[in-house]
C-alpha cells in the first residue's frame, strides 16, 4: 500500500512538472555547429564553381552515394578554375550516411556538410540532389548552436536536458550528481 | 644450363645476396630478391636503358671499393663482389632520391585532381611512397601552352611532362618513325612532334601508356572517368588477326577505352592506333530489333518470329531443292562458338559455307606443321616478307616485332612491289611487279619461274643458310603454295611461316566448321543452284571483291538473311535481318594467326540486348540440331571435337598456344600460278591492299579521320611522265571506284604501278591515273 503512495506520488509529481517533449516541428531544436547535414557546393568569388569535378568525393564515399561526371571546361564560358569540371554532380542523400568524407577528401573545400537534416521527401527520386539543387542555398534551413555554446557543451546539455543524468567527460559513469 | 651457372656473379642488395648473370640491370636483379628500386625511365621494351630520370640512385661498393657517386641502378649492371645499398639503407641514397624527387616535382604543376592520370600514376604513387611529403618550392613554376593536340587523338601537357623519354624512345626506337623528337635544352626541354607535324604513326597511343606522368593523354579519354570508377575488362582485340590482348575500360555501362594487357607472346604490350582508338560508337546506323521484309518492306519483328522464319525458310529450300541450295557465308569476324552454332545449322541443311573470300587462301591447318609463332620472329635470323599488302596493314603489331627482330640482327628482306612503310628499314628489297606474290612464293618454292625482271638468287641463297627464317606472306594466296614452299624450305624443321589472314577469325570459322570459300558460293548462286543465303557480319559487296558479281547474284537469291550490327547495303535487299554484336559486346574465343585461342568477354551490351549465339541456338533449336545458347558450353564440344587440350577456364589471362605436330608430310605439287595480265597502255596496275584504317569501327571514330586521308602513290618515273608532282590532287579510276587524293612519289614503287589506300571493296585489276 505504501509502496503504491510513493510509486504514484512520483507520477503525480510528474504530473505538474514543465513536459521535457518538444513539440516539433513548431519547436526546431538546433544543432550543434559541427553537425553534419545536407551539402553544400561552393563558389569562388568570381562565381566560378570551386568543383573540378575529380570525384575524390565519390571515391572517399563509403555509402557510394556520389555521382561525378566531368566534363572539358569550355574556353568561353568557364564553369570551374580548372580545366575540367563536373557537368553532373548528384548526391543521393536516401544512401548519403553524412559521415562527411567528401569533405575531407576535397582539394579545393568545394564541398562542405552544413546543419540542414530536414531532407525527407515524397519520393526517392526527390533526394537525389543534382548540382544546382546542391550550389543553390538550402530552402530550410535548421537553426544551429552558437560557437561560443558549443565550446562550453557539459554545461549546455546540462541546461537543455535538465534533469537527466548526463555522461560527461567530468562524469564518466554517468551517475546522478 | 652448366655453362650460364657458372658465369654467375654474386651481388649483395641490402644486405642480401643473390647469384645473377653479370650485365643484369641493378633494377632487374634488386627486383628478383624482393627490393623494389623506383624508376620512371625504365623500360626493357624500349631498348637500352638511357637512366634519363635518376630515380633509381643506388650506392654501389665494388670489390670493397665504394664508387665516389651514387649510380643509376638501371644503367649500372652486375659485377662480382658488387654490394648495392638502396634508399631503404643508405642515407646517401636516401638523400639523393630525394633530392631527384624534388628535382621531377620542381615544375611539375601538382594538378593531380584535373589530370586524368591521377590515381593510376607513377609519378604520384612514387612520390607518395619514396618522396619527402612537403615542397620547398615557393617560386612560381615553369608555364606552357596546355594542353597541346600532337595528334588528333594524343594531347600533350608539358608542364607535367618529366622528361624521361619514353615517349620519344618509342618513336625512334620502337615504332622507328622518328616522329616524336626532344627540343631545346635543359630545363626547356620540351617533348614535340618532328617539325610541328602532327604525330600519324599508326602506333601513337602507346605513348600515353608508357608516359609515366599526365603529360601524354588520348583525346578521347579525357576526363571520361577516374581510375576507381571504372572495371577494366580483359578481352581480346578483333581488329585483325593478331589478336591482341586488351583491357576495355568501362564506366557506368559505357566502353571508355582500350588499354594494352601485355601478354609477351603475341603483341608485348603495343596496341595498334586502329585498336586502341576505332570504336563502334556513336552507335549512329545500328540495327536494334529483327526485320522482316513483307510487300511493303521491313518491318520489326520479334526475335522468336525471326529466328523462327530463318530457320524454316532454310528448311524449306534445303527440303524442296535438296542439299547445296542454301549458303551460309561469313566474314571471318564471328566467334568460334557462333561459328560453330552457324556450322551445325549449316550440316542440319546441308548448306555450303564459306568463311573467307577464296577457298584455297583458307586452308590454314596445313600449314599448321610449319607454323611460326609470333614470338618467332625474337629469335630469328631471316624475317622475309612476301606480298604487296604492308605487315602494318594485315597485322599491326606484327610490324613492331619485326622492327624488333631487325635491330636485334635478323635480315630483314622485302619482296612486293613496293611504297610500304616497312621496306624502308629493310636489309634487301627486292621489287616485283603487283600481285606476284603467289609467283613468288612458286618460283622460291621451285614450282615456277619468277616473274620477269625478278632476281630471287640472293633471297634464296638466305634462305638456303639461315638457321631461324621465318616467312611472312601478307596477300591472300593460295594456302597451298605457302606449303610447298615451307616444306622446300623445310620450315618444319626451322623457323616457320606466318601468313596473314584477312578476317580477324577466318582460321577459327574454318576450324570451328565453316570451311569454304566465298568463291563457289558465288558460282553457286549465279548458276541459280543457291537459293537462299545466310550473311553473317558480312557484306560481301562492300567487303570481299567481286563487288559487281555479288551484287547481281544475292539479288538474285529468293531468300536472304542478314546478320548485321550496321544498316549495310545487304539490308537494303535482304528478307530477314537480325542485328548483331561488335567487338565489346561479345563473349566467346577467337583463333588469332598463330592458332591461339584467346577469350574474348562482353564489356557492353549491344542495342540489342541479346547475344549472338542465343539467336543462333533459337535457329537451331527449330532445325532441331542442339546447339546450347552460352559460348562456355559450345567452347566445350568444339574443344572436344576439335582435340585443343584447353579448357575454357585456361583460356583466362595470357591463353597458351597449344603445342602442334611438326611432322610435315610432302605436299602435293601444285601448278604454278597464272601471272596477272599486263595493263594496256596508258593504264597502271593497281595495288590497293586493305589499309588499317579501314571498316565501320574507324569510319566512326572521328579521332581517326586523319589516318583514312585517301592518298596515291606513284613511281617517280610515271609521276615525271605524267607531269605530276608530290601533293598534287591524282585521281584514280579502277572497276570499285574512283580514289582521289594528294600524290605521293615513291622510288621503290615498281614502273607502272599505283599504289592507293582504298578502303572500299578489295580492287584489282588496271586503272587509270589523272590529275584532277
Amino acid at each position: 500500500m505504501l509502496d503504491q503512495v510513493k510509486g504514484f506520488s512520483v507520477t503525480l509529481r510528474h504530473l505538474f512538472r514543465k513536459p521535457v517533449t518538444q513539440e516539433y516541428p513548431e519547436y526546431r531544436r538546433p544543432v550543434y555547429p559541427r553537425f553534419r547535414g545536407r551539402h553544400q557546393l561552393h563558389r569562388h568569388e568570381n562565381g566560378l564553381e570551386k568543383c573540378v569535378g575529380c570525384s575524390l568525393c565519390a571515391a572517399a564515399c563509403p555509402a557510394d552515394c556520389i555521382r561525378v561526371v566531368p566534363a572539358e571546361n569550355p574556353v568561353e564560358g568557364r564553369v570551374s578554375a580548372g580545366e575540367r569540371y563536373a557537368r553532373i554532380y548528384e548526391i543521393n542523400m536516401a544512401r548519403c550516411i553524412f559521415c562527411g568524407y567528401c569533405e575531407l577528401a576535397c582539394p579545393f573545400d568545394a564541398i562542405t556538410l552544413g546543419n540542414d537534416f530536414e531532407l525527407s521527401e515524397i519520393s526517392r527520386d526527390a533526394l537525389v540532389y543534382t548540382k544546382d539543387m546542391l550550389l543553390a542555398k538550402p530552402e530550410r534551413r535548421t537553426p544551429s548552436k552558437s560557437v561560443e555554446l558549443y565550446d562550453v557543451p557539459v554545461q549546455e546539455m546540462e541546461r537543455v536536458l535538465g534533469m537527466y543524468d548526463v555522461i560527461t567527460a567530468t562524469n564518466p559513469e554517468g551517475a546522478p550528481e | 644450363m652448366a655453362a650460364t651457372e657458372t658465369n654467375l656473379v654474386t651481388v649483395t642488395f641490402d644486405g642480401r645476396e643473390l647469384q645473377v648473370a653479370p650485365g643484369t640491370p641493378l633494377v632487374v636483379a634488386a627486383a628478383e630478391v624482393g627490393i623494389e628500386i623506383p624508376v620512371f625511365c625504365y623500360e626493357p621494351r624500349l631498348g637500352p636503358p638511357i637512366g634519363a630520370c635518376r630515380m633509381c640512385l643506388v650506392e654501389v661498393e665494388i670489390g670493397g671499393r665504394a664508387m665516389p657517386k651514387l649510380q643509376a641502378a638501371c644503367t649500372m649492371t652486375t659485377q662480382d663482389g658488387m654490394v648495392v645499398r638502396t634508399a631503404a639503407t643508405s642515407a646517401p641514397a636516401k638523400e639523393g632520391q630525394d633530392a631527384v624527387l624534388e628535382f621531377l616535382l620542381l615544375n611539375h604543376p601538382l594538378d593531380c585532381p584535373v589530370c586524368d592520370k591521377g590515381g593510376e600514376c607513377p609519378l604520384q604513387d612514387l612520390t607518395f611512397r619514396y618522396g619527402p611529403g612537403t615542397s620547398r618550392m615557393t617560386i612560381p613554376k615553369r608555364t606552357y601552352e596546355k594542353p597541346l593536340p600532337i595528334s588528333p587523338s594524343v594531347l600533350i601537357d608539358r608542364e607535367r611532362c618529366i622528361l624521361c623519354y619514353r615517349c620519344t624512345r618509342f618513336s625512334s626506337d620502337v615504332a622507328e618513325d622518328g616522329e616524336l623528337v626532344a627540343r631545346e635544352r635543359g630545363a626547356r626541354s620540351v617533348i614535340a612532334t618532328f617539325e610541328e607535324r602532327p604525330y600519324v604513326g599508326a602506333f601513337s597511343g602507346n605513348v600515353t601508356e608508357l608516359c609515366p606522368v599526365g603529360a601524354l593523354l588520348p583525346t578521347p579519354y579525357r576526363f571520361k572517368a577516374r581510375p576507381w570508377e571504372i572495371v577494366n575488362v580483359p578481352t581480346v582485340c578483333t581488329g585483325c588477326a593478331v589478336g591482341c590482348n586488351t583491357w576495355v575500360t568501362l564506366r557506368e555501362g559505357k566502353a571508355e577505352r582500350v588499354i594494352s594487357r601485355n601478354h609477351p607472346e603475341v603483341d608485348e604490350g603495343w596496341l595498334c592506333d586502329r585498336g586502341r582508338f576505332a570504336r563502334h560508337e556513336p552507335l549512329v546506323e545500328r540495327l536494334a530489333e529483327p526485320l522482316i521484309r513483307d510487300s511493303s518492306g521491313l518491318h520489326p519483328a520479334t526475335w522468336e518470329e525471326a529466328t523462327r522464319s530463318t530457320a524454316q525458310r532454310l528448311r524449306h529450300v534445303s527440303a524442296l531443292k535438296g542439299a547445296g541450295a542454301v549458303a551460309i557465308v561469313t566474314g571471318g569476324n564471328l566467334t568460334n562458338e557462333e561459328a560453330y552454332g552457324w556450322a551445325a545449322i549449316a550440316r542440319s541443311v546441308g548448306a555450303r559455307t564459306a568463311s573467307g573470300p577464296v577457298a584455297a587462301a583458307g586452308e590454314w591447318e596445313r600449314l599448321d606443321p610449319y607454323a611460326a609463332r609470333i614470338d618467332d620472329l625474337d629469335r630469328s635470323d631471316l624475317i622475309v616478307v612476301i606480298g604487296d599488302a604492308d605487315v602494318a596493314d594485315r597485322a599491326g603489331v606484327v610490324d613492331l616485332r619485326i622492327r624488333k627482330a631487325r635491330r636485334a640482327g635478323a635480315h630483314l628482306a622485302i619482296v612486293s612491289a613496293g611504297g610500304t612503310i616497312l621496306e624502308r628499314d629493310a636489309g634487301s628489297f627486292v621489287a616485283a611487279p603487283a600481285g606476284s606474290a603467289a609467283a613468288i612464293v612458286a618460283a622460291l618454292a621451285g614450282a615456277g619461274a619468277a616473274p620477269a625482271g625478278v632476281d630471287l638468287a640472293d633471297l634464296g641463297a638466305r634462305l638456303a643458310v639461315a638457321s631461324h627464317p621465318v616467312l611472312v606472306v601478307t596477300d591472300p594466296i593460295a594456302i597451298a603454295l605457302i606449303e610447298q614452299l615451307a616444306h622446300t624450305l623445310r620450315l618444319h624443321e626451322r623457323g616457320g611461316v606466318l601468313p596473314m589472314p584477312r578476317g580477324a577469325n577466318e582460321r577459327g570459322a574454318r576450324l570451328a566448321g565453316l570451311s569454304g570459300g566465298g568463291d563457289a558460293v558465288l558460282a553457286g548462286l549465279e548458276s541459280g543452284e543457291i537459293r537462299a543465303v545466310v550473311l553473317v557480319g558480312l557484306d560481301p559487296t562492300a567487303e570481299w571483291p567481286e563487288a559487281e558479281r555479288w551484287h547481281m547474284a544475292l539479288a538474285q537469291a529468293d531468300h536472304v538473311v542478314t546478320v548485321s550490327a550496321f544498316v549495310n547495303s545487304a539490308v537494303s535487299w535482304s528478307h530477314i535481318v537480325l542485328p548483331q554484336t561488335v567487338d565489346h559486346e561479345r563473349e566467346g574465343t577467337v583463333t588469332n594467326l598463330e592458332g591461339r585461342i584467346q577469350r574474348l568477354r562482353p564489356v557492353t551490351k549491344g542495342p540489342s540486348g541479346r547475344s549472338d549465339l542465343v539467336a543462333i541456338a533459337a535457329i537451331a533449336e527449330v532445325l532441331g540440331v542442339p546447339v546450347a545458347p552460352t559460348p562456355a558450353k559450345v567452347y566445350a564440344t568444339l574443344a572436344a571435337d576439335l582435340t585443343v587440350p584447353l579448357s575454357w577456364s585456361q583460356l583466362n589471362g595470357r591463353a597458351p598456344l597449344p603445342s602442334r605436330g611438326r611432322e610435315a608430310r610432302a605436299p602435293k605439287k601444285v601448278a604454278a600460278p597464272k601471272a596477272p595480265p599486263a595493263p594496256a597502255a596508258g593504264r597502271f596496275v593497281l595495288v590497293a591492299p586493305r589499309p588499317l584504317f579501314a571498316g565501320p569501327a574507324v569510319e566512326r571514330t572521328a579521332a581517326l579521320a586523319h589516318q583514312r586521308a585517301p592518298w596515291v602513290m606513284l613511281n617517280h618515273a610515271d609521276a615525271d611522265a605524267l607531269g605530276v608532282a608530290e601533293h598534287d590532287v591524282i585521281s584514280v579510276t579502277h572497276a570499285g571506284g574512283t580514289h582521289t587524293g594528294p600524290l605521293r612519289i615513291s622510288r621503290r614503287l615498281v614502273a607502272g604501278a599505283v599504289r592507293i589506300n582504298w578502303a572500299g571493296a578489295p580492287a584489282t585489276g588496271d586503272a587509270t591515273v589523272v590529275r584532277s
